[in-house]
């Protein structure tokens, strides 16, 4: 007996197996296919009888693929410096980490200082990435090839900041109650990693159990930035634990004044700017 | 029917020019097309999504899903600004070609 949700997903298996393994093509050829069918059907074929033209006139799984390919793989500049930087930074913290260790000197404090500067560090880059998002939308020309690479790399740095905060917090805590007797003192740098941990945990979940746009992901990133350059940063003018830098009046207001300017753009609608060029396709292609 | 290289040189002057009288989807662009051109342009539909992908990644146009009231998704395409742009340009190319070969076809044949 021919069953025709059965046959469609066989069909769709074969597309994946033919290396189109994107959900949102396959709907989209998926949609298609269903429409053709019920215009056969409604033409008097039975379903059975309209599957194989209706997938004979979508053309075979191998074409479909290979015109697929030609727009694929567009990289795009920030994303490509973002995730030379995040690697740099990691491979600096694993030198310095495993140096300590081989010393000896590997001590709670220690890690605490490396696992939450690399965490704020790597979310901050991560908000830069927001930065050039908005830029790129605005000014250039930031297209769904391009964006599709950049949303698995925002997650990915989003779990690794998260990640990594989290940890340095923790090391933190237990080092307060060590040697200072309690894990949490309300001492303003405590309070600001507490709101960035809070935060960045936040944003994972958004992420991960949410289906949010682009925009609002990237405007996340950059309200991030903000949690960390408040709760790090600014929290060092107020401390009376030790402070690893970034004091500097000037320095917190211009970094604070860069990223609510950026946050601003994120309101602003795509394409009213009169700003952006348009491209010429470099490539024809039969259809 | 149109020579196939004819047919993918106006692929997208074709798809652009549609787009520019409203939103549409892929299924309903093909139709469109084959009623126009009297089943004389024909596409191998398939082939249709990753040119309008294309040309979504050169900025020309926009897509969002849709839910019909059956529950279905479809895919809507939509001209943006650098689209109108493109298809005027193309708009005057094709003019061109036209207008050169009407006056060749006039002087050979009058």
């Amino acid at each position: 007996m021919f069953e025709l949700e059965a046959r469609i997903k066989a069909w769709r298996s074969e597309l994946v197996r033919a290396g189109l393994n994107q959900p949102e093509r396959l709907n989209e050829l998926e949609s298609h296919l269903r429409e053709e069918i019920e215009t056969l059907v409604s033409s008097g074929l039975k379903e059975a009888d309209a599957f194989n033209p209706a997938v004979s006139r979508l053309g075979s799984s191998a074409q479909i693929q290979t015109e697929f390919q030609k727009i694929k793989g567009r990289s795009w500049l920030p994303l490509t410096i973002v995730l030379g930087l995040v690697v740099s930074m990691l491979s600096i913290v694993l030198f310095v980490a495993l140096r300590e260790i081989a010393a000896g000197n590997l001590s709670l404090l220690f890690a605490h200082v490396v696992s939450l500067t690399a965490g704020c560090c790597a979310g901050l880059i991560t908000g830069v990435l927001g930065i050039c998002y908005f830029c790129w939308r605005l000014f250039g020309n930031l297209t769904p090839t391009r964006l599709q690479p950049t949303r698995r790399a925002l997650l990915f740095l989003n779990y690794l900041s998260t990640g990594l905060i989290a940890t340095g917090f923790i090391l933190g805590m237990l080092w307060a109650r060590k040697n200072l007797g309690r894990f949490f003192g309300g001492d303003p740098r405590e309070i600001g990693g507490l709101c960035v941990t809070a935060w960045f945990i936040a944003t994972a979940i958004v992420q991960q159990f949410f289906r949010i746009s682009d925009r609002k992901a990237m405007l996340m990133c950059i309200s991030g930035n903000i949690v960390i350059i408040l709760g790090w940063f600014g929290a060092n003018m107020f401390t009376a634990l030790q402070s690893y830098g970034f004091g500097t009046q000037w320095l917190f207001e211009l970094l604070l004044g860069v990223h609510l300017i950026a946050l601003l753009l994120g309101f602003i609608p795509a394409d009213s700017l009169p700003l952006r060029t348009p491209r010429t396709p470099k490539t024809e292609s039969y259809v | 029917m149109l020579a196939k290289e004819l047919v993918a040189a106006s692929t997208e002057p074709l798809i652009l020019s549609l787009l520019s009288q409203g939103e549409s989807y892929g299924y309903a662009l093909i139709q469109e097309i084959k009623r126009l051109s009297g089943d004389k342009i024909e596409w191998t539909d398939g082939m249709l999504y990753p040119v309008l992908h294309r040309m979504e990644d050169n900025g020309w146009i926009k897509s969002r899903w849709v839910e019909n009231d059956n529950g279905r998704k479809r895919k809507y395409y939509s001209i943006k600004k650098d689209g109108q742009q493109a298809l005027k340009e193309k708009l005057t190319q094709w003019g061109l070609v036209s207008s050169v070969l009407s006056r060749l076809w006039k002087q050979q044949y009058v």
